[in-house]
């Protein structure tokens, strides 16, 4: 009886089995490099839980903690960029879309395939954990708890490594890309190994500290592995789905959570609101080559899930393909995070005149939007940046041309004179924590603000309208060939 | 259901930044079963068709069946019945033959004793038995465009889209993918292949599609290495009127003809004949395509003497797949 369950389960896992994670933990596991690593770790703490019974548990667990943080944030994503993205480089997924498995069984199977590695690195680790729960002095639960956070981390830097490694591929230096993504993780490793260590040595009671920040943190954490999930899932995707659908649910959850926190925080510490602020400003300039250079129509599948009311396929305006809507969207969670910040404010001090200056954040929400609708629908639709090495070079330049200028001149206006009036032209974020708090922030970014803000709309009035005529005569648009189709 | 396993449309693709059209307007089709060499210079616009039908790629205009499905609007149901093999297989280059076999089974869906029986069979098929434990990456390039074929062939699909799968290969290499390609024939399967190797094409297929500069220049039946050419054959109906009978198929000939009377003069008399098409004027005689049998090429060399054209030269020759391969295409590229 019991064989014939377990030859169901059996069955049935063989039956759902993801082909990728299966090939991934046998690759993975063929390394000499993998049981090199996972052998000398078992090694160390062999011998470090043979001291600990002499000189204590401290070391164990430093040891302990701080391998696991290493292997599974540093060593496992390193595997993952060089062999895995070799191994499953973007040409090599086209054939797998000929098979039944869609590109979210494909982005899904590698980051299990990552974390079966962490769960059998996890392992590995038991006994030691089983020593010291037998050892006085040790708040097992805390290090349990310890161990589940830095394996959720490791997941989330699975999910990135994939996803960058991925668009890594289309950059002309991705090798050098990729080491300084690595070094960030190996900094990285380091933060929840002390902060571990942290509460490890300061003892009392850590769980109330810990329901505190467990919500935000998960939320924070699931937010941003669908958006890394998203993201490669859009790499893979045919050319006929829609392509941007997942990243606008990701992006408007991120701000959604932004905006929760800001009620939150807000009302405890004012400040708090414009770190938020802030915080979903560089986001939105980061996602918004991802939006305008988009597909630009209306994705065939988008369309057949049009909804026959106009007033619901209105609503659903934000979240379809198209550089127009993307001006749109972005539009509406930029100065959606002003207005909301001002709502916490006014809820915070009323009567007070708060510090915050909400014409400043909205002039610079202006000047943002104008900065990145501007310019990138200009490079998009050029000529000469149809081949894909030129596009690549874009891409490339895309970071230094917004965040240069911006860092630059900020510099630049430390002084009082001329170029600091220059900055307050040019430089959307032109010391920007001054300004807002400042008493008397300089009134021509009022006037840029609100420039950019009209040439956004006059730059792209016929896609804006283009689109907002699409959706509501609910009709797709043969207009514009797609650029995803050129790349490959 | 459809007789054709494959229809394309009025199929145009134009990639961006280019200034003319991959694919315009093609149109044709592949009965079941059939052989198809899809043959053009580079650049003709095959890889792009063959990326459109096999849903990689999507067109500007027109579209693309596979059993009946649209490659727009049923992409998963196409991608269940096609097996495409790109010139370069991008697999994996670390992953045993055996275990890519099983990979590619589980991604189509197979378990179980399912996908043990279909990896065997495969296995035998293209004789990988002694390969299975090898890494794809350490193969010769005859084993992986075998290796390639089985893992295109996990899930039975019904046609087969090649593309140059010779390209690159030694003789005995190629030898053995014919062999191949003639099992898959023999199985039923529609195989469409792409190749710049004629003569290899032509022992294997019954049928050609010949593209330039994204346009379709001819769809011809082969047999044997033959160019054959359809004639309908008119027949007495019991009404008594003539009627035309279904195609027939004869090898097609080239015919030159050389005389003393003036070549115009000559193409004006051979416009008339019914078995006689595509003249071409040349500075001394004139060619032509010629349909008839044995007895025909007799009654047309009469007929010229009886005209008074005084023949000093009459060459038929079978026509072969290069010779219509340089007579419908210009040598033009993209």
């Amino acid at each position: 009886m019991k064989m014939s369950w377990l030859n169901t389960i059996q069955k049935w896992l063989d039956r759902k089995a993801n082909p990728i994670v299966l090939q991934e933990v046998r690759s993975l596991l063929s390394l000499t490099r993998t049981m090199v690593v996972y052998g000398l770790v078992v090694f160390l703490l062999s011998v470090s839980s043979c001291q600990s019974v002499e000189f204590g548990t401290e070391f164990l667990m430093e040891l302990m903690l701080g391998t696991f943080s290493f292997v599974s944030l540093a060593v496992l994503p390193a595997q993952i960029m060089f062999s895995g993205n070799t191994r499953w480089s973007k040409d090599k997924l086209e054939v797998l879309n000929l098979t039944q498995l869609r590109p979210m069984d494909i982005v899904i199977g590698r980051v299990m395939a990552g974390f079966v590695m962490v769960l059998l690195f996890g392992s590995l680790l038991l006994p030691f954990v089983g020593l010291m729960y037998l050892l006085p002095g040790v708040q097992i639960g805390l290090l349990l708890t310890l161990i589940a956070g830095i394996a959720m981390a490791s997941l989330l830097a699975i999910v990135i490594t994939i996803n960058l490694g991925w668009h890594l591929e289309d950059m002309a230096f991705s090798s050098l890309g990729k080491v300084m993504w690595l070094l960030m993780l190996l900094q990285f490793s380091f933060l929840p190994f002390s902060l571990g260590l942290d509460a490890l040595r300061s003892g009392g009671d850590w769980s109330e500290d810990l329901f505190k920040v467990l919500p935000w943190g998960l939320s924070m954490w699931g937010l941003f592995m669908f958006f890394g999930i998203a993201r490669s899932v859009v790499i893979l995707r045919h050319p006929e789905s829609n392509k941007s659908t997942p990243i606008r649910l990701a992006v408007s959850g991120l701000v959604l959570f932004s905006w929760v926190f800001m009620l939150v925080v807000g009302s405890v510490d004012l400040d708090a609101i414009e770190g938020v602020m802030l915080f979903d400003f560089a986001f939105i300039t980061v996602l918004a080559p991802s939006f305008l250079l988009e597909v630009p129509r209306l994705g065939r599948k988008a369309l057949v899930d049009l909804p026959k009311k106009r007033f619901h396929r209105i609503l659903q305006v934000p979240w379809l393909p198209g550089s127009g809507t993307a001006v749109l969207f972005l539009s509406l969670l930029l100065f959606g995070t002003v207005g909301v910040a001002r709502m916490v404010a006014g809820m915070h001090s009323p009567s007070s005149s708060v510090s915050i200056q909400f014409g400043l954040a909205l002039s610079i929400a202006s000047m943002l939007l104008g900065y990145v609708a501007i310019l990138i629908p200009l490079f998009s639709n050029a000529s000469w940046l149809h081949a894909p090495r030129k596009r690549r070079l874009f891409a490339i330049l895309y970071f230094p041309l917004t965040v240069v200028p911006f860092g630059l001149l900020s510099f630049l206006t430390l002084d009082e004179g001329p170029m600091e009036v220059f900055g307050t032209y040019v430089v959307p974020f032109a010391l920007l924590d001054d300004l807002f708090r400042s008493k008397e922030p300089d009134p021509n970014i009022f006037v840029w603000g609100t420039l950019m803000f009209l040439l956004t709309v006059v730059v792209n009035h016929r896609k804006i309208s283009q689109n907002v005529r699409q959706i509501i005569a609910g009709v797709q648009s043969q207009e514009e060939p797609t650029l995803e189709q050129d790349a490959s | 259901m459809t007789d054709q396993v494959l229809t394309v449309q009025g199929l145009t693709k134009r990639y961006m930044g280019a200034s003319v059209d991959a694919v315009h307007d093609l149109t044709f089709s592949l009965p079941y079963g059939s052989v198809c060499g899809f043959i053009g210079p580079n650049g003709a616009g095959k890889t792009t068709t063959m990326r459109i039908c096999s849903t990689l790629e999507l067109p500007d205009s027109g579209d693309a069946w596979v059993g009946g499905y649209s490659v727009l609007s049923h992409p998963d149901e196409v991608r269940r019945q096609i097996g495409f093999m790109p010139d370069a297989f991008p697999v994996p280059e670390d992953i045993p033959v055996g275990e890519m076999l099983e990979f590619f089974g589980r991604a189509h869906g197979l378990w179980g004793t399912q996908l043990q029986s279909m990896t065997e069979s495969v296995i035998e098929f293209t004789t990988l038995e002694s390969m299975l434990d090898k890494p794809f990456g350490a193969l010769s390039k005859g084993m992986k465009q075998r290796a390639a074929l089985a893992t295109v062939l996990m899930h039975d699909p019904q046609l087969l889209i090649l593309d140059e799968p010779a390209a690159g290969l030694d003789p005995r290499a190629r030898v053995e993918l014919r062999t191949l390609m003639k099992l898959l024939a023999a199985q039923g399967k529609t195989v469409l292949i792409s190749s710049h190797i004629l003569a290899e094409l032509s022992e294997v297929c019954d049928r050609a599609v010949v593209i330039e500069q994204g346009q379709l220049r001819g769809v011809r039946m082969l047999r044997e290495g033959q160019v054959m050419s359809e004639v309908a054959v008119p027949i007495q109906s019991e009404n008594g009127l003539l009627t035309l009978n279904e195609p027939d198929l004869r090898p097609a000939m080239s015919v030159y003809v050389e005389t003393l009377m003036h070549p115009e003069m000559v193409m004006e008399i051979l416009s008339h004949q019914a078995t006689v098409q595509d003249c071409t004027l040349h500075e001394e005689g004139v060619a032509f395509s010629f349909t008839g049998n044995r007895n025909a090429q007799a009654e047309l060399l009469k007929h010229l003497v009886e005209q008074g054209c005084e023949p000093v030269q009459f060459s038929p020759k079978e026509v072969n797949l290069e010779d219509l391969f340089l007579s419908l295409t210009e040598g033009n590229v993209q």
